[in-house]
């Protein structure tokens, strides 16, 4: 009885540490920090559980109710603006003469009312783009954590992953929103003359922003992607030789000890799947209300542009139009940094390819 | 109605100035100014209603309202500098044509200032 018993008890020390580790595996969600609004602990409980319901026709709906809230809340700064630029044609005509006073004025006020918007819609981008960044690095330690547990070369990866991101963000922050800001500037600039002088600087500036962008996201793409991948072969292999070897070599013990830390990794790959499940919904979140207003305010400006540009001075129904491109590109910028989130997130759940 | 009396008043008003200037010289470029002057009285009744109407949007449009004041002064001074500089061109006095072409220039400047000032301010608030 007393060699029954303390072989139970060996079995029993020997396994403690697996049933811990997998106890502790499914806590790493409790650890992970919520912004406003939205809970991720529940989101990823719920996808582990298999509560989590998202549809299509749910995400159109929220999308489009945000859209029309958006439209709403822009409408009166966009008739101003329209009726400013409309007036532009009609009082410029009271003079005898096409002044070229009268039409600078004009520049300058529309210009003004413009650039209030467009400080707006890149402060407003900023501002997502350092919440992402909290939110993701709040979720990124206990994914990586989770995702790590049992392969060594993951977590290396996910600090790289990490590392990447902060370099992408850092460039998208100082280099890429101000230099949209250099484009708006230059493209206002050049509205109060008859002649467009910075017209040829500012499409190459327009060309080197649109290069950068893409370079970025597959540059970005292609390092997160091969970090990942190279992660994943290697602790898969790892993995798959560490349970060959405790299951034939360890005696009497060694395919249950197997089979315990297969249970730690599944474990592990199903809290992964539920954290980056609830972290890109997470990244939805937080960025599709902003984009969806900056998006809105774009389109009203293209909006007005086409509206002014039939009764007031070309020159005034430009400075709209740059504008709204302008404030378009703030918007191409903040999908690029939430796409390459989820892109992070993704690479990261698909670490384990053990 | 009011458009043919405009008009009935500027033709003969350009008649008679054409008239007298054969006669009596001196006295055409006097003739000439008060044809004008009141063709462009006539025809202010109708900017009157176009400024109350311009002033009922500005208190709609709020701030951007306080811009409007500034365009309707701009375009004031433009027009009636421009029919000034225009009567002394035709009476041959193309210097002080010249000289109220430039103060009118000027005094719009001074208006258009602080707007452009608030571009400004605001192109550096964007700017890195």
């Amino acid at each position: 009885m007393k060699k029954i018993l303390f072989v139970l008890s060996f079995f029993l020390l020997l396994y403690t540490p697996y049933i811990v580790e997998a106890e502790e595996v499914y806590n790493i969600i409790d650890e992970v920090e919520s912004p406003a609004g939205y809970d991720v602990k529940q989101t990823a409980q719920d996808a582990i559980s298999g509560k989590l319901s998202v549809t299509f026709s749910g995400i159109i709906q929220g999308l489009a109710s945000l859209f029309i809230g958006g439209i709403q809340e822009n409408l009166p700064e966009i008739i101003k603006l329209t009726v400013v630029a409309v007036m532009s044609g009609l009082v410029l005509n009271l003079g005898i003469d096409k002044d070229e006073i009268g039409v600078i004025a004009f520049v300058a006020i529309v210009s003004a009312i413009s650039i209030k918007t467009f400080s707006y819609a890149i402060n407003t981008a900023l501002e997502t783009i350092d919440a992402l960044f909290l939110f993701i690095s709040a979720l990124m330690t206990p994914v990586a954590t989770a995702a790590s547990t049992g392969a060594a070369a993951t977590g290396a990866a996910s600090v790289a992953t990490f590392v990447s991101m902060q370099v992408f963000i850092y460039i998208c922050k100082s280099v890429l929103l101000p230099l949209v800001s250099v484009i708006a500037a230059f493209s206002l600039c050049d509205k109060f003359g008859r002649t467009a002088y910075l017209k040829g600087i500012n499409a190459i500036l327009k060309q080197i922003l649109k290069w950068s962008t893409g370079l970025m996201i597959t540059v970005y793409g292609v390092v997160v992607g091969m970090q990942t991948q190279t992660a994943a072969s290697f602790d898969s292999l790892a993995g798959k030789s560490i349970k060959y070897a405790i299951g034939s070599f360890v005696p009497v013990v060694g395919s249950a000890l197997s089979d315990s830390l297969e249970t730690v990794i599944t474990s592990a790959k199903a809290v992964t799947n539920a954290l980056g499940v609830a972290g890109i919904l997470g990244v939805g979140y937080i960025c599709a209300v902003p984009l969806i207003n900056i998006c809105v305010i774009s389109l009203s400006f293209k909006l007005a542009a086409a509206i002014a540009s039939v009764t007031s001075e070309k020159r005034v129904s430009a400075v709209i139009s740059e504008i709204s491109e302008s404030i378009g590109r703030v918007a191409l910028i903040l999908m690029s940094v939430a796409v390459m989130f989820i892109i992070s997130l993704a690479m990261l759940c698909s670490f384990g390819g053990r | 109605m009011d458009a043919i009396k405009i008009m009935v008043l500027a033709i003969t008003g350009t008649m008679l100035t054409l008239v007298l200037k054969e006669q009596k010289q001196s006295l055409g470029m006097p003739l000439a100014v008060l044809c004008a002057l009141s063709v462009f009285f006539a025809g202010l009744p109708y900017l009157e209603e176009i400024v109350t109407y311009v002033r009922t949007l500005h208190k709609s449009l709020g701030a951007v309202g306080s811009y409007i004041g500034v365009l309707l002064k701009i375009t004031g001074i433009a027009t009636i500098s421009g029919m000034a500089a225009k009567l002394c061109a035709d009476a041959g006095m193309s210097a002080v044509s010249a000289a109220v072409t430039l103060s009118g220039k000027v005094i719009c400047i001074s208006l258009v200032l602080p707007v452009i000032a608030k571009f400004l301010n605001g192109l550096l608030s964007i700017l890195p």
